[in-house]
């Protein structure tokens, strides 16, 4: 485990928003996209994780094996913090066919933050930032960042380019215009297996399509397979209520993302009925 | 559910993960195997039938497992379950670990078990093993009660009171004649270095 100090050898008034362990392959660097706190302001905070070359780090569901990344955020008093929003992640495929799901590259996940009525700047924040990091082997790492908002200088600059583009790449609700879906297979028996497919209309070719399960707790996904012909695109996979759960699933939050030919990523977010 | 949209466009598809499924889980027969230890000696399921048998999976290179070791977890259950009869096996499908990587590996641990070295990932694919560590535990009438994680405790955050240890659960309620309350779990860990 990789714990970095930000508060190191007599540099205490330097508030560190980067972090880079060498042991870690991930540099982890705090940013914020606060330019002025106007009373009611909502404004971002997150961590951006950037992995060496060759190196990833897992989404909220990671997959057949590995850790879900976390991210922690602390302000002051009165500042509401929402949900920490996930960018579309990508699959891999780890030998022994092992499924992957995370970043391969550069992902910022932050939150929406609320500033109280009243509040002044600067706003202290800080982040505690936890990863698993693997390429042919795997490292835990973390950090924690701290930063006065808003950011300055070469700290701003690079928060204005972690968030230029940010929102496009995160999952939205899916609008019934741009696809519809039915499920057969069904239904999941309380405990125990069922093979599903997912039928997905679109209005046009979809281009490539992938689907990642994000199921809760007590329900496991595995085996999912997405093909696709003309504008329809079948995901089979197999879903299993585990037995000793509190609470049975009634839907799979799944996050769809279509690419197209120039490699342009749309992400959205549906909920397949398992009953 | 509707069955609106035609289907018969996909009947040729070919499911290329269909060996996935083909791991046995919860409820089915343990599979069967015969594997060198790391001290050469062949080892086979059948050797324990009618005990109790855990099945650890290991890779020494990954940090939840060096985790695990530093805190005695896995010793600690051996110990305390080897005296009811329990018969712990530990497996590595780890692909560049031969019989002499995990021999110093033992060493080092102080590990009195036995290591199974399953470098072709065989025996790691049978039961469908994705993360080290990802614990089975077997039954008397050798089927699998248990598959999944060794705790409720990935990040080794939690106070021992605050953590749920399913592998222990599952092996006092088997060794209580219940059935296993929580029989499957996700697991959480590397994945298996399995063979490219």
């Amino acid at each position: 485990m990789n714990r970095i100090r930000f508060s190191a050898f007599g540099l205490a008034l330097a508030l560190s928003v980067l972090a880079a362990a060498e042991d870690s392959h991930v540099r982890a660097r705090l940013v914020s996209d606060l330019e002025a706190l106007n009373p009611g302001a909502t404004f971002h905070v997150g961590v951006v994780l950037e992995p060496e070359p060759g190196w990833h780090v897992y989404w909220r569901n990671p997959g057949g094996a590995g850790l879900a990344t976390e991210v922690a955020l602390e302000l002051p008093d009165g500042f509401a913090v929402g949900e920490l929003r996930w960018p579309a992640p990508v699959v891999f495929v780890q030998p022994g066919d092992i499924i992957g799901y995370g970043y391969e590259q550069l992902v910022l996940l932050a939150a929406e933050v609320a500033a109280p009525p009243g509040a002044a700047a600067p706003v202290p924040v800080r982040a505690a930032a936890s990863w698993l990091a693997c390429k042919d082997v795997c490292v835990l790492g973390s950090a924690e960042l701290e930063a006065e908002l808003p950011l300055t200088g070469e700290a701003a600059a690079a928060a204005r380019a972690a968030f230029a583009g940010w929102r496009d790449r995160l999952p939205r609700p899916a609008r019934p215009d741009e696809v519809s879906m039915s499920v057969t297979g069904g239904p999941l028996p309380s405990t125990g297996a069922a093979e599903l497919t997912v039928w997905l209309s679109w209005p046009e070719p979809p281009g490539e399509v992938d689907v990642f399960p994000d199921p809760g707790p007590g329900l496991k996904v595995e085996a999912v397979r997405t093909r696709s012909r003309g504008a329809l695109t079948r995901v089979d996979l197999t879903a299993t209520r585990l037995a000793g759960s509190s609470a049975p699933a009634a839907v799979l939050p799944v996050v769809v993302v279509r690419t197209d030919g120039e490699g342009g990523r749309t992400a959205l977010e549906l909920d397949i009925d398992l009953d | 559910m509707t069955h609106s949209i035609p289907r018969a466009v996909f009947l040729t598809a070919t499911l290329a993960v269909a060996s996935l499924a083909a791991a046995a889980g919860v409820g089915d027969p343990a599979p069967g195997f015969t594997l060198a230890d790391h001290a050469g000696n062949q080892v086979s399921l059948s050797d324990f039938e009618g005990k109790i048998v855990v099945l650890e999976w290991l890779n020494p290179d990954c940090p939840f497992v060096v985790r695990h070791y530093k805190e005695g977890t896995m010793k600690g259950l051996e110990d305390a379950y080897d005296d009811k009869g329990v018969v712990w096996l530990t497996v590595n499908s780890t692909n560049y670990m031969d019989a002499e990587a995990n021999a110093a590996f033992a060493e080092k641990e102080g590990v009195d078990w036995k290591i199974l070295v399953d470098q072709d990932g065989t025996v790691g694919h049978a039961y469908g093993a994705q993360t080290t560590p990802h614990m089975y535990v077997i039954d008397t009438n050798g089927r699998i009660v248990y598959a999944g994680a060794i705790d409720d405790d990935p990040r080794g955050s939690k106070k021992a009171s605050e953590r749920t240890d399913y592998v222990a659960k599952a092996l006092d309620e088997v060794l209580a004649g219940k059935a296993v309350s929580t029989p499957e779990t996700k697991p959480y860990g590397c994945s298996v270095k399995y063979k490219k």
